[in-house]
C-alpha cells in the first residue's frame, strides 16, 4: 500500500458509519463462515447481503475488500482454501508484458483476471490517494 | 437517412470554454471501507543484515540448480539434454521456483492438511506421498511492483500450515535479490521460492529462518482450533479517506 499523505483538511467525521460498521460486521461473519466446511452457504449469503446492502446504502468498498469475493457464486476467496492462483502466459512468445494474474474460485470455478504485466509498478487509486486522518 | 443519429447537443455550460469548466474542480474526500483484515501489514519483519546473510546462504545451497540450468541450456542436441535431465541435482527436489510452482505446492499442501482434519486420519499418510513439504517461502516481494502479486501468501502460508505452533515462515526478501537469485539461478522468474526443511546443507541457512517471527492472521485461528467454541474475533470498521475531486454544479435554482 502506498504511503499515507497526512491531511489536515480530511474530513473527522464520517456520514453513515453504522452502515460501514454493519458492512464490515457482515463480511467480517461471512470470512469467519467460510473457513468452515459446514457453513458455506451460509457465508455465501453473508457475502451477497454485504455487497447488497453496500449498494443499497451507495457506501463504497475498497477494491481489497472486493477482490476477496468471487463475483459469481459470492465465495470468499481464501488463498489455499477457496481459490487458487496462478500467473498465466498464452502468448506465443511468453512476453513478460502479457502476464496475466488468474485468481480462480474453487467452487464456482470463476475466475479473476489481472493483467499485471501490462503495468509493473501499477498501483491503486485507492493506495496512492488514502489519507489519515 | 432516418436512422442516423442526431449529433449531441452541447451542454449549456456555465463559463466560456471548455478547459474552464474542467479546471473547476474542487477537493473532496470520500470514505471507503477497507478490509478489515489488513494483510500488508502483517509480514513479519526482517532486518537488513539477516535479509542480505539469508540471501548469500540461500545462492550456496542454490547454486547446484544454476548449475543444472546452465548444462541444459548449453546442450546442443535432445540426447544430450535427457543425460543431463537423468541427473537432477539433490537440491531441485526440495525446491519450488517461480510463482505457480510455489503456489501449487502451497496449495496442495492446504488442501492435504484439510481432508485430513476432515477425515481424522493419523498424519502420516502425508509423509508418505512424494509431494514437496515446504517449510519456507520466500518473496521478493520489493521487486514485485504491484502488490496483487504478493498480497496472497501471508494467507496462503498460513492456510498451508501444519498447526499453529509450526507454521510456514514467510521471508520477504530485499529489494534487488531477484536479479541475484536469476543470476545464479539461470532462469528468469525468481521473485518467489520455497524450500523444504530437510537439506543436510542447508542447516546454517535454517537456523537463521527458525528465529524470524511467526505470520499472525488471528482471524484463521479458527483453521487450527476448529472444535474450540469461542473463536469470536472482531475487528473494527477500518475507514479510509480517499482525496479525489469533483465538479462544481451550480445550484439550480427551484420553480414552482
Amino acid at each position: 500500500m502506498g504511503a499515507q499523505k497526512q491531511n489536515s483538511k480530511a474530513p473527522k467525521s464520517i456520514p453513515q458509519v453504522d452502515g460501514y460498521a454493519r458492512i464490515s460486521y457482515l463480511y467480517q461473519a461471512s470470512t469467519q463462515f467460510s473457513l468452515d466446511e459446514k457453513y458455506q452457504i451460509l457465508s455465501r449469503a453473508l457475502a451477497r447481503n454485504m455487497s447488497l446492502v453496500a449498494k443499497k446504502t451507495v457506501l463504497r468498498l475498497s477494491p481489497h475488500m472486493k477482490r476477496t469475493i468471487c463475483k459469481n457464486c459470492n465465495t470468499v476467496l481464501n488463498p489455499g482454501l477457496s481459490m487458487s492462483s496462478r500467473i498465466e502466459n498464452k502468448s506465443r512468445r511468453k512476453a513478460p508484458h502479457n502476464d496475466v494474474l488468474v485468481y480462480e474460485c474453487n467452487h464456482c470455478k470463476a475466475e479473476k483476471r489481472f493483467p499485471i504485466g501490462k503495468n509493473r509498478e501499477h498501483e491503486l487509486y485507492v493506495d496512492k490517494h488514502a489519507v489519515t486522518r | 437517412m432516418s436512422n442516423e443519429k442526431k449529433p449531441n447537443k452541447p451542454k449549456a455550460l456555465t463559463s466560456g470554454s471548455l478547459k474552464a469548466t474542467e479546471s473547476k474542480r474542487r477537493q473532496v474526500f470520500k470514505p471507503i471501507l477497507e478490509n478489515p483484515y489488513t494483510i500488508s501489514k502483517k509480514w513479519p519483519f526482517i532486518e537488513q543484515s539477516t535479509a542480505r546473510t539469508i540471501l548469500e546462504l540461500l545462492e550456496s545451497v542454490l547454486s547446484p540448480v544454476g548449475n543444472h540450468n546452465e548444462a541444459l541450456q548449453s546442450a546442443k542436441s535432445e540426447s544430450e539434454r535427457n543425460q543431463i535431465r537423468s541427473n537432477v541435482p539433490k537440491v531441485l527436489r526440495e525446491v519450488t521456483i517461480g510463482f505457480n510452482s510455489t503456489t501449487n505446492a502451497l496449495e496442495n499442501q492446504s488442501q492435504m492438511r484439510r481432508r485430513i482434519s476432515q477425515t481424522k486420519k493419523p498424519k502420516q499418510d502425508s509423509k508418505n506421498t512424494d509431494r514437496k513439504n515446504i517449510r519456507f517461502v520466500f518473496v521478493a516481494k520489493a521487486d514485485m511492483g504491484s502488490s496483487v502479486l504478493s498480497s496472497s501468501f501471508p494467507v496462503l502460508t498460513y492456510t498451508a500450515s501444519d498447526s499453529k505452533k509450526d507454521l510456514i515462515k514467510l521471508i520477504a526478501l530485499p529489494r534487488g535479490s531477484t536479479t541475484t537469485l536469476s543470476r545464479t539461478l539461470k532462469c528468469e522468474d525468481c521473485s518467489v521460492l520455497g524450500l523444504t526443511s530437510n537439506m543436510e546443507e542447508a542447516k546454517p541457512l535454517y537456523e537463521i529462518l527458525e528465529k524470524i517471527e511467526d505470520l499472525e492472521l488471528p482471524w484463521l485461528d479458527y483453521l487450527f482450533e476448529p472444535h474450540c467454541s469461542t473463536y469470536t474475533y472482531f475487528e473494527k470498521p477500518s475507514i479510509q479517506m480517499v482525496q479525489t475531486s469533483a465538479p462544481i454544479i451550480k445550484k439550480q435554482t427551484k420553480t414552482t
